[in-house]
């Protein structure tokens, strides 16, 4: 396993240097061309190139200044005025999802009359801010913190420092293999697989496909680290094996984006293009999903299915243009925020939690059940 | 015999590289073999660790199975009951026991125990699993509603008098499994995953990393990751698990560290195996070191060998310079005699490239100074003429005994006649005159004839023939003289 996080570090990077190397390419190209011009000619095109290269470093350098400025946000004063004060710590912001489970927790701590600071991380590759941001929650003097963890080693230190401070802590959005928390909030993502899964297959047999044909499904995923990716894999598959015919086959190649839409996309072309008897496409987050949904609508391809997570702008357009067999899982993040709130204040009013973990549930979303009310009111974060 | 040297030297090279050639692919092949040895007994190690732990799994699963199905019967053959009574001497041996939660389902799928294990049971669909198995059944692992931990149910149906009356169920937790599997220091470094082998899920068991522990995989993502040395003996492998076979291993690398796998079936989980990971520098450190040893070992010994062999080569040359010596040149003088002379200047006439003068020269009245000065003197009188000739003529030619009192010079690279004759003229006096043991000085003199390559002839014994007969002439002569062949 550690090879595997080696290799999505070193993704990374080559996904950085790719990126410089795109800006650089023309640069190099236009030097060589300069060097095979005249002499004279070619001075004037260096000292020009010299020039616009250190303004462009100085510009990527302030860049870099103002994406680790901004890499996460941090709480606002505590304020004294007697009530309890909650930390959450998202490892997401600025998302609908994540809005969507903030809001949950927002509307939880004005019902139950407690203050809620709440801050985090762009991404959940950010641990280290993410472990930083509990050490703060600590050192302000948290009543409680509730925390969507990253399944890294230094999480699971600060869990651990965490509760030897007494600090009651509640995992949201994602559960971590540790003894250190009081209660988690969070989608079971084996069983998400699964519904993935059945949806697929529904799908497939709506489409026509018959047992003795062959079938191939591309599964796409944004990183072959996160847990919950992983779960939901793992559900799919088990559920997958166990309620198909041999000829219908998941893709070996399970692709891996990054997190990269762009890239989620390009390897959706990549199933089309390299894979026979292709008849349905996954994704197992919601980037996997939308550079799935976004090559499916630019090659029309309404002859495959797309099962995807959560609902993008992109899974949307999909679903509610109706010639496409689309199925998304959507969790219910309002409940996680909501619930984690709620568990945090029972906590510290000296009660227990039920359950030490509470699956919130999935709802697969189609076209027809899209307008139904009571898919709109999850759909609406309520 | 310039050509010869060339040939055995050419030998001696070709032997020498054959030689190193030789030791050295028998040292790649001996390592290869080293390495594949290791390779096997790594592999042969992580199934052998597979074995051990898979045994240690089965035994307390069969233990807890066992223990369970003891207290069912004890429920079946005791008297009737309420299930609640029976619901309180389960709790009464959950408290001796490993397991984390305990319940009794009656026939009418009522539950007794704990409302989260009810719940889990309805979502996993374990209820409708259980009363379609006549038998023991243990469940895929899950992750438990109360504990939030990873685990795994025993279904244990309960008879009397051959009718179904219930089930007791039990909860183990993936990680008292995983305290089962240990054993000592074996699993220091292991990767131990449980693995389904219809949907080829894997949960880690025990992994090198601390937040892996627990978390859900798959081999096809897993695989991704893994380079074989063929793609065959990976899914080979996999295709055994998935035809129930009992047990087999593969090696691979990952990020360019080897490992090896070996996996085995869990009996009491249906269609479950524990595979058991392991980096192989791990487990072959100590081959490892020998193999470097003896490689290094080996690179001795073929360096000692090689010297050894350059230091005979040289001793056979040296030994052969001096036969070479003793069998071409005469004892007495030290020139050459006359077979090698020959064959010497044979060689040079046969290049036709340089001109050449060859000259016979006699010692005047020879056998007089034997007869009157005796053999020794005799002899004294040889060696001198053959200083005397090496001293004037060794830096421009080839000078040998023809036999008796005949010596025979072939000078190189010399056309002209004068300085010849300037030699022969400084050789005349040089050897006017020398002393003798016991005679004191006494005169000598010589006659010589020259003829010139290739204006006069061009072949050795032609040349031969005509110095002789110059030197003849001189004879005729008066002696003491030197000629030009005419």
């Amino acid at each position: 396993m550690r090879g595997r996080r080696d290799c999505f570090r070193c993704a990374r990077m080559r996904r950085e240097v790719y990126r410089h190397g795109l800006f650089m390419r023309p640069v190099a190209v236009f030097w060589i061309k300069a060097m095979m011009m005249k002499k004279r000619y070619s001075v004037v095109i260096v000292l020009a190139l010299l020039i616009l290269l250190s303004g462009c470093a100085a510009l990527q350098e302030q860049q870099a200044v103002e994406e680790t400025k901004f890499a996460s946000e941090t709480f606002r004063e505590q304020v004294d005025n007697g009530r309890p004060n909650i930390y959450l710590i998202t490892k997401g912001y600025g998302s609908d999802y994540w809005d969507t489970l903030r809001q949950g927790a927002a509307n939880a701590a004005e019902e139950y009359d407690c203050n809620l600071y709440v801050a985090g991380t762009q991404t959940e590759s950010h641990f280290e801010v993410l472990a930083e941001l509990m050490q703060d929650a600590l050192d302000r003097g948290a009543d409680a913190i509730i925390l969507s963890p990253a399944d890294t080693p230094e999480i699971m230190q600060m869990t651990k420092k965490v509760k030897m401070a007494d600090v009651p802590l509640v995992f949201v959005d994602t559960i971590l293999n540790t003894e250190d928390f009081d209660a988690c909030f969070a989608t079971d993502n084996m069983e998400a697989g699964r519904l993935a899964a059945r949806e697929t297959i529904r799908l497939l047999e709506r489409m026509g496909k018959q047992p003795e044909e062959a079938v191939s499904v591309g599964i796409d995923i944004g990183s072959a680290q996160s847990q919950t990716i992983l779960e939901r894999l793992a559900g799919f598959q088990e559920y997958w094996s166990s309620h198909t015919p041999g000829t219908w086959k998941v893709v070996d190649d399970i692709k891996i984006n990054d997190g990269d839409m762009e890239t989620a996309e390009r390897q959706c072309y990549e199933f089309m293009d390299g894979c026979r008897d292709l008849a349905a496409l996954v994704g197992l987050n919601n980037g996997s999903t939308v550079g799935l949904a976004r090559g499916l609508l630019k090659k029309k391809r309404t002859d495959l299915v797309l099962v995807g997570f959560d609902y993008s702008q992109e899974i949307k357009e999909l679903i509610e243009e109706g010639t496409y067999l689309t199925a998304s899982i959507v969790q219910r993040q309002y409940d996680m925020g909501y619930e984690g709130v709620f568990a945090a204040v029972k906590l510290l009013g000296g009660g227990t939690v039920p359950y030490r973990y509470v699956d919130t549930g999935v709802q697969q979303v189609t076209g027809d059940n899209v307008n139904s009310p009571y898919i709109q009111e999850i759909l609406n974060g309520k | 015999m310039a050509d010869r040297k060339k040939n055995d030297r050419r030998t001696y090279v070709v032997a020498l590289l054959a030689y190193l050639v030789i030791c050295v692919l028998i040292l790649i092949v001996g390592v290869l073999d080293v390495r594949d040895t290791v390779k096997n007994y790594n592999m042969s190690q992580a199934r052998l660790v597979s074995t051990l732990l898979v045994e240690n799994v089965n035994e307390a699963l069969d233990d807890v199975v066992s223990q369970i199905e003891q207290v069912s019967r004890a429920i079946a053959g005791g008297n009737e009951r309420d299930s609640d009574v029976i619901y309180e001497e389960l709790l009464a041996y959950r408290s001796r026991s490993d397991i984390c939660s305990i319940g009794y389902v009656d026939v009418d799928m009522n539950l007794y125990g704990e409302e989260g294990d009810y719940q889990d049971f309805i979502k996993h669909g374990f209820l409708k699993d259980m009363t379609e198995t006549a038998q023991t059944m243990v469940t895929d692992p899950y992750r438990s509603k109360i504990s939030a931990d990873n685990v795994i149910t025993v279904f244990v149906p309960i008879y009397k008098k051959g009718a179904r009356t219930g089930t007791v169920y039990a909860n183990l937790t993936l990680q008292r499994l995983q305290e089962f599997a240990k054993m000592g220091n074996f699993n220091e470094g292991a990767n131990i995953y449980l693995i389904d082998c219809d949907s080829l899920n894997c949960i880690a068991c025990m992994d090198s990393e601390l937040a892996s522990a627990g978390t859900w995989n798959n081999l096809a993502l897993r695989q991704a990751g893994m380079e074989f040395d063929t793609d065959h003996d990976y899914q080979f492998y996999i295709s055994k698990m998935k035809n129930g076979v009992k047990g087999d291993m593969v090696s691979y690398r990952i990020n360019g560290t080897a490992y090896s796998q070996g996996y085995e079936r869990i009996d009491k989980m249906q269609g479950w195996y524990l595979a058991v990971e392991l980096a192989n520098h791990s487990l072959s450190d100590s081959f490892d070191t020998f193999q470097s040893k003896l490689v290094a070992y080996a690179v001795m010994l073929l360096f000692v060998t090689f010297v050894v062999g350059i230091f005979l080569i040289l001793v056979e040359k040296l030994q052969k310079k001096n036969f070479e010596k003793l069998s071409s040149t005469d004892a007495m003088t030290g020139l050459y005699n006359k077979k090698t002379f020959t064959s010497l200047v044979e060689e040079r006439l046969r290049d036709k490239k340089e001109p050449g003068v060859l000259i016979f020269v006699d010692v005047d009245n020879f056998k007089n100074y034997n007869d009157s000065y005796g053999h020794l003197n005799g002899d004294a009188v040889l060696k001198k003429f053959a200083r005397e000739l090496q001293a004037e003529f060794a830096s421009r030619g080839i000078i040998g005994r023809y036999g008796g009192d005949e010596f025979i010079v072939y000078l190189e690279r010399v056309s002209d006649k004068g300085p010849v004759e300037v030699s022969m003229q400084r050789l005349q006096t040089a050897l006017s005159s020398m002393e003798l043991e016991g005679f004191g000085t006494v005169a000598l003199s010589f006659s010589s004839g020259g003829v010139r390559f290739p204006q006069d002839g061009t072949g050795f014994k032609e040349l031969c023939k005509m110095a002789d007969e110059t030197l003849y002439r001189v004879k005729e002569g008066g002696k003491g003289r030197f000629y030009w062949y005419q």
